[in-house]
Formats: C-alpha cells, sequence, structure tokens
C-alpha cells in the first residue's frame, strides 16, 4: 500500500482534481472532512491529510511514500526527497510586495514566510538583508512599519491591492510537486512509478 | 538564568539503559563481520588538520566542518567521515604494507549544523574500506559483506542501489563544464524537476538524441534490464565500459547469493566528490532514510602520496538501530547483596557467576536498603527448600574453598530469573 500525503489549504482542490483525472479518485468531502486519514482499498492507496509545510517532513521520514506539495513549501524546507514531477497545478507567483514608491534594492527589513527564498533572491542582488520570519498576514508587516516590503506568494494580488501594497519584483513561480521518500522511490519502485506515471499523462507529459 | 551544563548541545544524544545494549550490540556484531571477512579494525583521531578533511569533502559539508584551533593555531577539526582519515592510515602507517589493504571501524563522526541540516552532529558509524584493488570483484566483496553485516544485526528487509559515477560523467562528458556542474547537483539534490528543466533550457549543447538519453538516464532503476537500457543510451565508450562493469558486478554477486537484494539506480548520485566508479546505497524497509552508502573511490589515496584504487561502504548505526524491530536487550543484571561478614562469599559467588557468563554487580547493603531477610526479593522462589538459598538464607556461609560452593552457585544460577536481587 502506498501512503500519499496530501498538503490542505491553497492546493487540496486542486489535488483531488488531478489525483481524479489520473485515476485515483479520493472523496468529494476531502476538504471539509475532520478525518486525516483516507483510505482506498481498491486501489491501494491511503492519504493522509497534512498541514503544507508539514508534508516534507512526513515524506522525508517515510511516513508517507509520497507527497504532493507547492514548491514554495519544498524549497522552504529543503527536506531530503525526489523531486520527480511538475504538476503544473497551484500556479503562484512569488513576489517582492510593497509600497508603491518602495526602491528594492535599497530595502533592509523583509518580511515573509520565505526567508529562504527571500534572503536567496537578495543574496543575488548582492544585498545581505534582515528577514522577518512571519507566519501569516505578512502583508501587515510594511502596514505597520516593522518592515520595509514583503515577500509573499500571489495568486490574484487582491490581498496587496485591499492593503495599498503593490508587486515591485517577481522571484519566480511555483506550483505543486510530487515527492517521494528515498527509501520508498528505491523499495517500492514499481508501485511509485505506476503512480508517477498515471500523474505525469495526467499533467500532459509536463517535466517528466 | 538557563543552566547549560546539564543540557547537551544541540545534535548530540547520551545513550544508557536497553537502547544502550543494543546499539553496543549492532557495533559489536558490524565489526565482528567485518573482522571476519578479513577486514583490520583501525582508529584514527577524533580530530585532524582541516586541510586533511578538505581532499574528500563536499560541497557542504566543508561549511559544516566544526573547526577547532591548536594550540599553535592551525584549525583542526572534527573528522565528518571516516573514509578520508582511513585513507590517510593506508597512505602512511601502513603505507610500506602490500595492497590490497583491508580495513574496517566503528567511529563517531561530526557534522555541524548548517542551513537545512537538522539532523544529528554526532554520527556513529561503522564501515569497510578495500584499498589496492580496482576490479568488480572488490566492489561486489564490499556488498556483500554489507549484506552479510546488516543481516548479522539482525535486519532482514532492505536493499541496495548501485549506481556508477563513470556511468554519468560518461553521458555527461558531451556537455559543457558548467552544466555538467548543474546537473550533478540537480541529481545529488534528487531534482528530477530540476533537472529536466536544465536540460530543456539547453537544446543547444548536446544532439537531441543525447539530451533525451539525458533525460531518461535517472530514472533507470531495476535489474538485468536496467543494464541493457543503460547500454542503449551509452553513446561513449567510458559508458559501454560502465556497463560492463555492472554486468560483472551482478554476476559476482549472484555468486556471492546476494544478487537478490540489489538493483541498479542509474541516477544514483551521491553527495561525495571523491566517487569515481561504482556507488551503493542501501535502504531498511522499516525506515525512511539510508541506512549504508559507499562505492569507489580511486583518487583519494593519490592525494595522500599512495596512489591506489579503493572501494568502501558505512553503515549508519543509529538508523540501523531505528529500523530494528524494538526487541528486549537480553542480557540481564544481576544483583548480589552482601552484609557486614558475608562479602568474600559474596565475591566468590559473584566471581563463580561472571565466569558462567552471568553479569553480576556485588553491592553492599547499606541499612537504608531494605532488603527482604529471606535474601531475596520478589524474584527469588525457592524451588528446592533444601537447596543452597535456603542454605544461605539460614544463615550459612561458604567459602571458594568449602564443599558446598560449587553447589551453591550451580543453585544460584539454575534459579537465576531475569533479573536477580539475591542476598549473601
Amino acid at each position: 500500500m502506498l501512503t500519499i500525503a496530501l498538503a490542505k489549504g491553497r492546493i487540496l482542490d486542486a489535488t483531488a482534481l488531478a489525483l481524479a483525472s489520473a485515476g485515483y479518485p479520493v472523496p468529494n468531502d476531502l476538504a471539509e472532512s475532520r478525518r486525516l486519514i483516507l483510505e482506498d482499498d481498491s486501489r491501494d492507496v491511503r492519504y493522509l491529510l497534512a498541514k503544507p509545510v508539514d508534508v516534507p517532513a512526513y515524506v522525508e521520514h517515510g511516513a508517507a511514500d509520497l507527497g504532493i506539495v507547492g514548491k514554495d513549501v519544498l524549497h522552504e524546507k529543503q527536506a531530503d526527497v525526489h523531486e520527480l514531477l511538475d504538476l503544473r497545478f497551484g500556479v503562484c507567483r512569488l513576489v517582492v510586495a510593497g509600497w508603491p514608491n518602495t526602491d528594492v534594492g535599497a530595502v533592509k527589513r523583509v518580511a515573509t514566510k520565505y526567508p529562504r527564498f527571500t534572503t536567496d533572491y537578495f543574496r543575488r542582488m548582492g544585498r545581505q538583508i534582515e528577514v522577518i520570519d512571519l507566519q501569516g498576514s505578512v502583508e501587515l508587516a510594511p502596514l505597520i512599519g516593522l518592515a520595509d516590503c514583503i515577500v509573499d506568494l500571489v495568486e490574484t494580488g487582491r490581498t496587496l491591492a485591499e492593503n495599498g501594497l503593490t508587486p515591485l519584483a517577481e522571484l519566480g513561480t511555483v506550483s505543486a510537486r510530487l515527492v517521494a521518500n528515498r527509501r520508498s522511490y528505491q523499495l517500492r519502485a514499481t508501485e511509485v512509478d505506476a503512480f508517477v506515471e498515471a500523474l505525469r499523462q495526467r499533467s500532459g507529459g509536463a517535466a517528466s | 538564568m538557563q543552566s547549560d551544563f546539564i543540557e547537551r548541545p544541540i545534535g548530540t544524544r547520551d545513550y544508557a539503559g536497553c537502547e544502550m545494549t543494543r546499539k553496543r550490540d549492532i557495533e559489536d556484531r558490524l565489526i565482528r563481520e567485518f573482522e571476519l571477512w578479513g577486514y583490520q579494525s583501525v582508529e584514527t583521531p577524533l580530530f585532524e588538520y582541516a586541510e586533511t578533511f578538505a581532499r574528500g569533502l563536499h560541497r557542504d559539508e566543508d561549511e559544516r566542518l566544526l573547526r577547532l584551533f591548536d594550540r599553535e593555531g592551525r584549525t583542526i577539526a572534527l573528522r565528518p567521515e571516516m573514509t578520508t582519515p582511513v585513507a590517510r592510515v593506508a597512505a602512511t602507517l601502513l603505507g610500506s604494507e602490500t595492497l590490497p589493504l583491508r580495513l574496517c571501524y566503528c567511529a563517531k563522526t561530526y557534522n555541524g549544523r548548517g542551513g537545512r541540516v537538522q539532523g544529528p552532529v554526532e554520527v556513529p558509524k561503522a564501515g569497510v574500506e578495500l584499498i589496492g584493488d580496482s576490479g568488480t570483484d572488490a566492489d561486489a566483496e564490499i556488498i556483500a559483506l554489507m549484506v552479510d553485516s546488516l543481516r548479522e544485526t539482525g535486519l532482514t528487509e532492505f536493499r541496495f542501489a548501485l549506481g556508477h559515477m563513470g556511468f554519468v560523467q560518461a553521458l555527461f562528458s558531451v556537455l559543457p563544464p558548467e552544466l555538467r556542474t548543474r546537473l550533478r547537483h540537480a541529481l545529488i539534490a534528487k531534482d528530477l524537476v530540476a533537472y529536466d528543466a536544465i536540460l530543456a533550457s539547453e537544446t543547444q549543447s548536446a544532439p537531441a538524441g543525447w539530451l533525451e538519453a539525458l533525460r531518461v538516464m535517472p530514472r533507470i532503476r531495476g535489474g538485468v534490464d536496467a543494464i541493457e537500457q543503460a547500454r542503449s543510451i551509452a553513446f561513449v565508450e567510458a559508458a559501454q565500459q560502465a556497463c560492463d562493469e555492472w554486468q560483472e558486478l551482478l554476476t559476482a554477486l549472484s555468486e556471492h547469493e546476494v544478487a537478490d537484494v540489489v538493483h541498479l539506480d542509474l541516477g544514483l548520485c551521491l553527495d561525495h566528490e571523491y566517487y569515481t566508479g561504482i556507488t551503493i546505497e542501501g535502504y531498511a524497509d522499516a525506515l525512511g532514510q539510508p541506512i549504508a552508502y559507499g562505492g569507489r573511490y580511486d583518487a583519494l589515496l593519490a592525494q595522500f602520496g599512495r596512489p591506489a584504487a579503493a572501494t568502501g561502504c558505512v553503515v549508519h548505526v543509529e538508523r540501523v538501530l531505528a529500523a530494528l524491530d524494538e526487541e528486549g536487550c537480553g542480557v540481564p543484571v544481576h544483583r548480589l547483596y552482601y552484609s557486614a561478614g558475608t562479602r568474600s562469599v559474596a565475591l566468590a559467588v559473584g566471581r563463580e557467576l561472571r565466569l558462567l557468563g552471568h553479569r553480576v554487580a556485588v553491592t553492599s547493603v547499606t541499612p537504608e536498603q531494605n532488603v527482604d531477610e529471606s535474601g531475596l526479593v520478589d524474584t527469588w522462589t525457592p524451588t528446592d527448600p533444601s537447596g543452597a538459598w535456603a542454605f544461605l538464607a539460614a544463615g550459612g556461609t561458604v567459602t571458594a574453598s568449602d564443599e558446598h560452593f560449587a553447589v551453591v552457585c550451580q543453585e544460584i544460577v539454575r534459579v537465576l530469573g531475569q533479573e536477580s536481587d539475591l542476598r549473601c
């Protein structure tokens, strides 16, 4: 049996759709359900519903054989897992945002949920900045003067706009990824490869 | 104020009790098996000059090296791995011994916490190095020895993946050096999405067929069929040679009768610059992280002035411990109490029991200790009332030269429980 960790929240609906079209339908009430483990005996798979930031840990330690999680989380956590497939959904832009007249090249304090992306980005610009590591509502930081700007994911840009902030620069885009545990990739290769292939065909042969 | 002195530095740990017994047992079994295969144990210092390690380090290991200064101000470092120190010993202390050398070790290694690394700083490892033999028979021996050693620890469900740095390098040989480095780093990170993206953006760097071969290469895993697939994309002589070596290795491994626990993984790329040929990584079904890794490093010994081909493998002791089922630690410790006047008996009984292989702690009864007057607490059930224990409990004394002594000891051994409290 394969155990697959799914990230709750932002990408869960798209994940359910992708799984269904790959021949692994999951229950409709996935998002509302309070159950943390769902079993599909007919396909011999089991799903764990986890907080996105925890998915890499579940997979790295082998509690799950596979995981579906955003590249944003994956890059921040730097888990020791196989990254097998770009699933091409849950696409978001990762941007520097702030007051419209902010000079990105001159900021000193940056608030973000993504300290690693942020540090890397400014380091490539030759800048060492102070990162303020926040867990949510990052937009608040520049509003009250806690930080000069923020680095955050943007889907529609509405939250930014409603708070008078604007995207200043783009770090890149992130999307959902299929990751595999190192033991499972080697010892359950047949099952893992079959699952990867089903999802790969569904995502139109993208990236793998 | 927080009292640091009572805590351990982060990333270190203490062992005691059952877990310690099991860890020691695993280490003993591994070393015993290594020695049964003709490998000699070596021990090297916990720290060496930082330059020594610099010859074998990989990218972030250098950043994570735990450095100190000696009294002359030279930089020394805690050993991050054992292959480099063992190579140094093979080239210096054992420099005049005939090759091949078979060496093994069981030692703690140290990796400072840098970047993402949340794992332990102090890592106990047990490993083997076969120095001075460039043939695939040497690689096969290392793998077969590893399989036997892991089985000796009680592990049953595990496998080894076999890669080949020569194959990867041969396929990369057509590409510009900068691109090779990027692709190799993507393989080390096991990031196939990044690997594909790099290939997709570099369509000018190689013929289309070659790029397609590079794309499928890291996804090929399996047995003899994987070698056939590898041959179909082995466009250069060096890659065909690697395929020949895989073939020879699998044949030798089936003669070692361990071919059923190995498979090929063409994309296996270990995070050490010094690997040059066949690489191996071991996984236990019960654990998410690899339990062993190693491979051929034919260029390392030359760094220490004694050019020689070499191959080896190292086991993560704590991960093997974690992969094994929680089982009791087996050997109980018995406590033998004495009070005024019975010490010589207790010491003699203790000696006798130890000779028979029992673990015995002999200790005096202090007034505070409430040891039952009948002599035995809880675990003692006198199966023979007329037996030796009754004799002792009734206040009888024996000496080592006494005619009763052997009977007393035999009787004690006969009724020893899982853990006994005995009183003389």
